[in-house]
């Protein structure tokens, strides 16, 4: 291998290396060859992904990541129309409650289905809060 | 007639469909307000409703990953793979990150 070759291999990785820094949107860092007492003086180039391909970024535009249809709730919702969520959440509740009873479940799922009944308090209560039959 | 009735969708499905996606949803507002424990556990009802439905997985995988739980998240990936679904965007990159 010539000293040309050696010099492209070191460089591909260091650009994979910048690479996969780049993905996980850390700073990247340049590194130098001081054990060797000289400096890398090629720039590196970094080739910047495009907006899209950043997990991080997609999950903070929280909406984006979810299906059109869970996205509409989660605006119904923060707009403070629970009034459709009380509705379904309690039908959910009684149509699930005697299988939920008969069986031995896993203890997420027992757990799933507690959160599913605070959900139905919070909902509840923001909804009375709006209505303002709270205040009666 | 008859074929009104042949068409008639299987309400049990519907029913469970209807039910994973409400489940999908409290799970998204969940994991909006930073609840993501609680998000992942309306997940794993909505999973044991439905085991097999895709956009579970895919939010399973999400909301794992985003908790730091990698493995989970990755088995996931590997769960919604084997459903022959194509794998979204987001799942690739955790795929990548994660296994």
């Amino acid at each position: 291998m010539t000293s040309t070759e050696i010099s492209n291999g070191r460089s591909g990785i260091l650009n994979d290396h910048l690479d996969r820094i780049e993905e996980l949107d850390l700073e990247p860092v340049i590194p130098t060859d001081r054990g060797l007492g000289r400096q890398i003086t090629q720039p590196v180039q970094i080739v910047r992904r495009p907006p899209s391909m950043s997990l991080s970024k997609s999950i903070e535009t929280q909406q984006s990541v979810f299906e059109p249809v869970i996205a509409d709730h989660i605006k119904r919702f923060t707009m403070g129309n629970t009034s459709e969520f009380v509705f379904q959440i309690a039908e959910m509740t009684i149509r699930r409650l005697p299988d939920l009873q008969e069986q031995t479940l896993p203890e997420n799922v027992e757990k799933g289905f507690d959160c599913v009944n605070d959900s139905l308090r919070m909902c509840e209560h923001l909804h009375v809060e709006k209505s303002g039959a709270g205040s009666q | 007639m008859m074929i009104q009735l042949a068409k008639k969708p299987d309400t049990k499905v519907n029913v469970d469909q209807e039910d994973v996606a409400l489940l999908q949803s409290l799970a998204a507002i969940h994991f909006t307000f930073g609840r993501i424990e609680r998000a992942i556990n309306l997940l794993y009802l909505a999973l044991w409703i439905l085991p097999r439905d895709p956009e579970t997985m895919r939010l399973m995988a999400i909301f794992c990953y985003r908790d730091g739980r990698f493995k989970y998240a990755a088995s996931f990936v590997r769960a919604y793979e084997l459903t022959g679904a194509p794998l979204p965007h987001d799942m690739t990159i955790i795929k990548q990150r994660c296994i």
